[in-house]
């Protein structure tokens, strides 16, 4: 076990070092000049050169990359060519907006999605498990940012129950409640479709059978014999989310106002800040890859039968 | 069954939880009614909400040049000179700000060779808290010399024409020498050549005071932490969410300003900042009003009284290049000219449009009101590209960005092309790359959409620019030049009578038409709103929304 969480830690930096190497170069390969983006469309040339050579535009790629390197080695990601703060200072002061709208769909998912995906499971084919069908579909193919303004439509303007957008900090959570409601309806749907597959698959066992011959309580056999078997796509599902929604939900950002990572990443493509651009998606590289070896680490627990070595 | 009895309460308690909710959000809710802003009575006192998507680079004097960053700056900072605090064309007039007067051939202000210039500085201007001393000419000196040699200074080409300057940035100097401390209350400014709009450049805020023993102090901090002598100071700055400002207790200019505060949030969606207006939780929308929203609202029996539609200093135009075949002829371009319809233009704008046929918007002096320079005629065209040897037309391809309105524009455009015989294909790219593009000579661009939005009320902010001295890099995308205009225009910055000088930009404009580098489409209109309970709103003619100068009915 040992070995193996050491060999994965491993996979995770050169896993990361090529998303940096291809995001650099994706960044460059765009043309465009940030130098312009800084100074304005009515700069001259002169003031143009003076902002390259004092951002290091003028070096060569390789030289650029090098220098990205080593700031990345000694912990610096570099500054934001805009507003000239430390990066890791960007995504932090943006990163706990970006939080409260992932927990808020995390819990949404899991609240909607398993209890819909349970009822439908349990009652294959009845209206119930139909209309559960139906309403996931719609719920899978509407987009997020329509949802979201109907949501804030309705329930902020017609009904004033929610504020009309914005963020005050976590001190004020009624302002993720629509944002997370807009991400986890979607999400529910992804969860309930797959319990209620992963839990038909289980319902025709034998075990089941047995449980039920042995005259075992129905609650005993869905949360001991059922459910345990049918977590664990469940659970890839929600590394996958956890990691993505950290990475900040970029439509839902912006709809709802949320101050996010997501949100300053989509203003920093617009202006080619190509140190945030390069930060943003390094970051969110890493909350992927720890959920993701969270979640394997989660199996071992989950099912005894899984082991690492 | 349990699972099911369970899920049936839980969803109950969640409806019956909103419903309570939704009552108490309900009682909260009111109505100031009010007459809006036509009210010219200041009242004291109170808060504006202001509303942002999205937040300042930063509040820098050197660095920002956004206008909307300007508008928050402009409450902190000063400068020796500004506008005239007013509607219309008249602001675009000049008046003092720290300096008592606006320095004059008469007042002796401007020499006889006009190249140098004497401002006298306003006394006992003080610094807000907690610097709280008074400012003196060292401070503008120091000011003017931090910002000529910030790397990431935009605009230091303004001002490189002072005696010393380019010396100073090079390193070769250790101060500015044409920038001189004559004493406490007075700078004497000295440039190596008259320049007929330097007095505009200096009302623009990279020339702002700021205290040296602040800026020591905090650093690279100076971006987050402004200090100046303006009427409000700006309290806290949360990242991304707002930023607080309150009146400056030492404001040398006594009863102003009128707010106590103004808070500006800056995760306001423009659409929803609206509807928050509308319930009365926003006092001003930073952002105008969407154009998906415009018509309905300005239609609206209520609210279409508090729409404030003002034509910004700026043009949209189709700039051809001069030097791309077959831009070359200038019956080709004159024949763009008669192809394009832009009245119609300017109706697919629903009121973010209004007409104009020159390079000079209305509003900057220079204009000229009875001039008609091309007007729509298809057979016209016709006739002129069939002298030009194309009576069959020609194929071409038509740039432009992918931020609207450009798409809309430059479809517009190519069906009115296309109905005189040209053939354009739309290539559009990201803003950043187009700007880019366009001003590179091997990119080839013969035609495409370009704007230009002043940068002073000046006609030389247009003429210089955009139809003289072709550079590489440059904005004048026409690759323009005209040696009669060359020299009209270096003529212009020593003449020191202002009617003359705007006689000859007049001049110069009507030669720019006539050899017609650009097809003008239309001046854009800024669509702004303000609420029920604000005093004071208009838009200026450069500062746009000045916040510091509103009030709010109520007083709260």
């Amino acid at each position: 076990m040992g070995k193996y969480v050491v060999r994965r830690l491993l996979w995770m930096v050169v896993v990361l070092f090529f998303v940096s190497v291809i995001t650099f170069l994706l960044a460059f390969a765009v043309p465009g000049d940030p130098a312009k983006s800084i100074a304005g469309t009515h700069a001259t040339p002169e003031v143009l050169q003076r902002i390259r050579t004092s951002l290091g535009l003028d070096l060569p790629l390789w030289k650029q990359f090098g220098l990205y390197l080593w700031h990345l080695l000694h912990g610096s990601m570099g500054y934001s060519y805009e507003t000239q703060l430390p990066v890791t200072t960007a995504i932090l002061e943006r990163f706990p907006a970006t939080i409260m709208i992932a927990v808020y769909g995390i819990l949404f998912e899991l609240l909607i999605g398993i209890p819909v995906g349970m009822m439908s499971a349990l009652r294959q084919y009845s209206i119930r498990d139909r209309a559960f069908t139906v309403l996931s579909l719609v719920f899978l193919s509407l987009p997020g940012f329509f949802l979201g303004m109907m949501l804030m439509y309705f329930l902020a303007y017609k009904v004033q129950i929610f504020p009309l957008g914005g963020y005050e900090g976590w001190a004020a959570p009624l302002y993720g409640i629509l944002p997370g409601l807009t991400v986890g309806l979607g999400g529910a749907a992804w969860y309930s479709r797959l319990l209620r597959s992963s839990m038909l698959d289980i319902l025709s066992a034998d075990y089941v059978k047995a449980a039920r011959a042995k005259g075992l309580p129905e609650r005993t056999v869905v949360w001991r014999h059922i459910m345990r078997n049918a977590w664990s796509p469940i659970v890839t599902l929600l590394g996958m989310d956890v990691g993505w929604f950290l990475g900040g939900v970029l439509v839902i950002e912006v709809v709802f106002g949320i101050p996010g990572i997501g949100w300053q990443a989509w203003n920093a493509i617009q202006t080619q800040d190509l140190p945030l651009i390069m930060g943003t998606v390094l970051f969110a590289a890493l909350l992927v890859t720890i959920s993701n070896f969270v979640v394997d680490l989660a199996y071992t627990w989950l099912d005894p039968r899984v082991k690492y070595s | 069954m349990r699972l099911r009895r369970t899920v049936m309460v839980a969803l109950m308690l969640a409806a019956l939880a909103a419903l309570a909710l939704g009552l108490a959000a309900c009682g909260g809710s009111s109505d100031s009614g009010g007459g809006g802003g036509a009210s010219t009575t200041p009242v004291k006192g109170g808060t504006l909400t202001v509303t942002y998507q999205g937040e300042p680079t930063e509040l820098d004097p050197a660095i920002a040049w956004e206008i909307t960053s300007w508008s928050i700056e402009r409450l902190t900072y000063e400068g020796l000179l500004s506008y005239v605090p007013e509607a219309g064309t008249a602001g675009a007039e000049l008046a003092p700000e720290l300096a008592t007067e606006v320095p004059t051939a008469e007042n002796g202000g401007v020499s006889a060779d006009a190249r140098t210039y004497t401002f006298h500085i306003r006394k006992g201007v003080k610094f807000a808290p907690p610097v709280d001393r008074e400012v003196t000419a060292k401070d503008f000196k120091y000011s003017f010399e931090r910002m000529m040699v910030e790397p990431l200074a935009p605009a230091t080409f303004f001002y490189t024409g002072v005696v010393g300057a380019q010396d100073f940035i090079d390193g070769k100097a250790k101060e500015i020498k044409g920038y001189r401390v004559v004493d406490d209350y007075t700078v004497q400014i000295t440039l190596e050549k008259p320049d007929g709009a330097f007095l505009y450049a200096m009302t623009m805020p990279f020339t702002s005071v700021l205290p040296k023993e602040w800026v020591d102090k905090v650093g690279k901090q100076i971006k987050r932490k402004p200090l100046g002598t303006g009427p409000f100071v700006i309290d806290s700055w949360t990242p991304g969410q707002k930023i607080v400002a309150t009146r400056n207790p030492n404001y040398w200019d006594t009863g102003k300003p009128y707010l106590d505060g103004i808070n500006f949030d800056l995760t306001a969606n423009p659409s929803t900042a609206l509807l928050r207006l509308e319930r009365g939780e926003v006092d001003v929308l930073g952002d105008g009003i969407p154009s998906a929203d415009y018509l309905r609202t300005k239609q609206d029996p209520t609210w279409g009284k508090y729409v404030s539609d003002a034509p910004e200093i700026a043009t949209f135009y189709v700039f051809m290049n001069v030097k791309e075949k077959p831009f070359t002829d200038v019956k080709v371009r004159q024949a763009v000219n008669y192809a394009i319809n832009t009245a119609r233009i300017q109706k697919l704008l629903a009121g973010q449009a209004k007409a104009l046929n020159q390079i000079l918007p209305d509003g900057m002096p220079g204009y000229e009101a009875n001039k008609q320079f091309y007007t729509y005629d298809a057979a016209k065209a016709k006739q002129l590209l069939a002298d030009a040897g194309f009576p069959n037309g020609f194929k071409t391809t038509f740039y432009g960005h992918n931020v609207e309105p450009f798409p809309k524009l430059a479809q517009a455009v190519q069906n009115d092309l296309a109905a005189v015989g040209i053939n354009a294909s739309i290539k559009l790219m990201d803003k950043a790359t187009y700007w880019d593009f366009i001003s590179l000579p091997q990119s080839h661009a013969g035609i495409g959409l370009t704007d230009w939005y002043q940068d002073f009320p000046d006609p030389s902010d247009f003429v210089g620019p955009l139809y003289t001295h072709p550079i590489e890099g440059g904005s004048n995308a026409n690759f323009y030049q005209n040696a009669e205009v060359d020299k009209l225009y270096a003529a212009s910055n020593s003449e020191l009578d202002p009617a003359k000088r705007i006689a000859m930009f007049a001049q110069m404009q009507d030669i720019i038409m006539a050899d017609a580098p650009s097809a003008i489409l239309y001046q854009p209109v800024w669509n702004g709103m303000y609420g029920k309970n604000v005093g004071g709103y208009y838009y200026h003619a450069v500062w746009q929304l000045q916040f510091q100068w509103m009030w709010k009915l109520d007083g709260k």
